[in-house]
């Protein structure tokens, strides 16, 4: 049998949670196509141009799974272009992959010392704080306003080539993160611990106040990438990275009321939210099912890391469309019949019904052995007709 | 005939509210200047030289 | 169990440090109070291997666990001087990588079951781990990652302690994230950890069972 959808009514059907013809894959290859492209990290994230060129010769070991948009908004954050939060974080980038180099980290260190000091006296301070080790005093103001306002432009025109000439979308226009997520970079994990045993209130007070910059920035990004008119550019990714491994009643109490409110004021003002979550969900799934309460169907997706996704398609199936989760250390380290299997088996447990897009567990690796990719996409062709 | 993807863009366009420059400049200069942000914003461009006026005594970069 | 080590498996400290501050002003005897508070720790720990705590509680727990033995300790050095280690343990994040959160709490689990431990922290390069391993002489040599990225270093490491000749004075286990599904033999290790605890645990029986003293000392 042969696809009768286009790649974006595809994914569209599954955001839905409705039946499309086949169930639609989506690993997210940003550094695994500039790597296959023989592009450094620099170029990647700097040269879009190259970069088209790498996602079109990734057609055709990718298909149409590529992901434009994730090699532009979401990485550019690394730099700080994206977002002024990024610039406010210890990040350290390297020029080129490993061994020479290393993907991009976060160094977590105490930024803020004090929350009601942020909240009175705002970021400026912390943007060229001293105790960051970016070099970010060094950047050149056009450097700064280039990034900030007409980068993110310049990535749009060219994946509104490319949309032209394949067809298929972007998959996101702007990126925010969860104000946790933020904190624990901004204290550390150890601290972050504390803070939310010791003066819980003040976290959400503060997560609450993070949260309006980030929707709103995220929105303003999304318009700049194309919304309304580049398929694609109206989805948000919302990061969900940590902390790892929280209790349900600090889950219920700091993490949800917050995220919910950041997905209703994005879907209120028109856009869809892709919410990316790191970590082990399964503790968390009936929170996560009440992010879609309210809403119109359709506009709120789950990409889960290393959830229980049998369970995720219990609790949530019909609800919310669920994406993920074939392991890294298997696209870097198996073998192409292990990923087949676990595609496979993914498939069965996650695709009934529709509302199940295969997706990678997180990032597929920078280093995943290109017939692992190739597994990945014809398990979805071979396993997942309706 | 307008095409899938013609068709929801349509859609799209049609709910999007996207934010307006003030909304926008209001919500940054928060999260920039905290509960100053309404005041920086009334007194710019003359706010982006009172931002050194935000930070510490030794805690600024230009201390070192 | 009694009130210090109920207050750390409930994660109040303040209820657990106010049993301890009672108990010495009592003139209990601090030995007796550490192993308390180390048995409420051992209960926080059993709880997570059942699935009832969660990674977030075990580090509460180890905060809360702190609190109290910042409060015993100077009382214990007054009365008996400077306890017998029961072991040495290097630990370190493998080059490439800078995650450090189990590392991290493997580091409170050991020293608080009295292991002397040297931490070098994160994006550790091979030769570093190699100094480390002549000048501390531990019995064991810990190493965590979380990156995909970082997994070819565990190997470079154990072959650079390989070069030095210092590969057979020490047994090696690796942890993280993305490792739990690898092989120990293909890293070149002694063993593969599963979580936090279950590498304490290994670590522990192999310290016992070179009798407390440093393999390489």
């Amino acid at each position: 049998m042969s696809d009768t959808m286009t790649h974006y009514e595809r994914m569209r059907a599954a955001w839905n949670c409705e039946v499309p013809d086949r169930v639609p894959y989506m690993p997210m290859t940003v550094y695994f196509v500039a790597r296959q492209g023989g592009l450094t990290i620099k170029e990647f994230i700097t040269e879009p141009e190259k970069f088209l060129k790498a996602a079109l010769d990734g057609l055709d070991f990718i298909g149409d799974a590529q992901h434009p948009a994730l090699n532009t908004a979401d990485h550019m954050w690394m730099l700080g272009h994206a977002g002024w939060d990024m610039t406010t974080l210890d990040w350290r980038i390297w020029d080129e992959f490993p061994p020479h180099g290393n993907l991009p980290s976060i160094y977590e260190k105490v930024l803020i010392q004090d929350y009601d000091d942020v909240m009175e006296r705002g970021f400026s301070t912390i943007l060229f704080s001293t105790a960051l080790e970016n070099n970010i005093h060094e950047r050149s103001i056009d450097d700064f306003l280039y990034y900030q306002f007409e980068h993110t432009k310049v990535w749009s025109s060219v994946w509104r080539r490319f949309y032209d000439e394949t067809g298929i979308p972007i998959l996101i226009g702007g990126r925010a993160e969860h104000p946790l997520d933020l904190l624990q970079s901004y204290r550390g994990i150890s601290q972050l611990v504390t803070d939310m045993y010791t003066m819980p209130d003040k976290v959400l007070e503060f997560s609450y106040w993070l949260a309006d910059y980030e929707v709103m920035q995220a929105s303003r990004e999304a318009v700049t990438m194309g919304a309304g008119e580049l398929p694609g550019a109206e989805n948000i990714f919302f990061y969900n990275g940590a902390p790892p491994g929280m209790p349900p009643d600090l889950y219920a109490k700091l993490y949800i009321p917050v995220a919910k409110k950041m997905i209703d004021a994005w879907v209120a003002r028109g856009f869809n939210v892709w919410c990316h979550f790191d970590n082990d969900q399964t503790p968390h799934l009936e929170g996560l099912a009440g992010f879609v309460d309210g809403l119109p169907k359709g506009r709120v997706l789950l990409d889960l890391e290393k959830t229980d996704m049998k369970k995720a398609k219990e609790v949530l199936g019909g609800k919310i469309a669920i994406c993920g989760n074939v392991p890294s250390t298997l696209m870097v380290y198996g073998t192409p019949e292990e990923v087949d299997a676990y595609c496979k088996k993914l498939i069965e447990d996650c695709a009934a019904g529709g509302g199940y897009i295969l997706g990678a567990e997180c990032e597929t690796p920078w280093d995943s052995k290109r017939e692992n990719v190739v597994a990945m996409k014809q398990a979805a062709e071979k396993y997942g007709r309706y | 005939m307008a095409t899938f993807d013609e068709r929801v863009m349509e859609e799209v366009r049609g709910r999007l509210r996207p934010p307006s420059d003030d909304e926008y400049n209001l919500v940054t200069a928060r999260w920039l200047f905290g509960t100053k942000a309404e005041k920086m914003l009334r007194y710019a461009p003359f706010s982006f030289v009172l931002t050194k006026l935000m930070w510490r005594k030794g805690e600024e970069p230009w201390a070192k | 169990m009694g009130k210090v080590s109920d207050g750390i498996a409930a994660l109040d400290a303040a209820a657990a440090c106010a049993a301890v501050r009672a108990d010495l002003e009592r003139g209990r005897d601090p030995m007796e109070l550490i192993d308390e508070a180390r048995v409420g720790l051992q209960e926080v720990g059993e709880r997570f291997d059942a699935g009832e705590y969660f990674l977030i509680e075990l580090i509460r727990a180890s905060q809360v666990f702190q609190e109290t033995a910042d409060l015993i300790n100077p009382k214990l050095t007054e009365l008996y001087g400077r306890g017998e280690s029961r072991g040495k343990v290097l630990i370190g994040t493998v080059a490439g990588d800078i995650h450090d959160l189990g590392k991290s709490i493997v580091k409170v689990l050991l020293d608080c079951r009295g292991v002397e431990i040297m931490d070098l922290g994160v994006d550790v390069a091979p030769p570093a781990f190699v100094a480390a391993v002549r000048d501390f002489g531990p019995g064991v040599v810990g190493m965590s990652a979380l990156l995909t990225a970082a997994i070819p270093q565990f190997r470079t490491t154990v072959e650079a302690l390989e070069a030095a000749g210092l590969r057979d004075t020490v047994k090696i286990i690796v942890g993280g994230g993305t490792v739990i599904d690898l092989d120990a033999a293909m890293l070149k290790a002694d063993h593969v950890a599963s979580d936090a605890n279950a590498g304490v645990d290994v670590m522990l029986a192999w310290l016992d069972e070179a009798g407390g003293a440093s393999a390489a000392n």
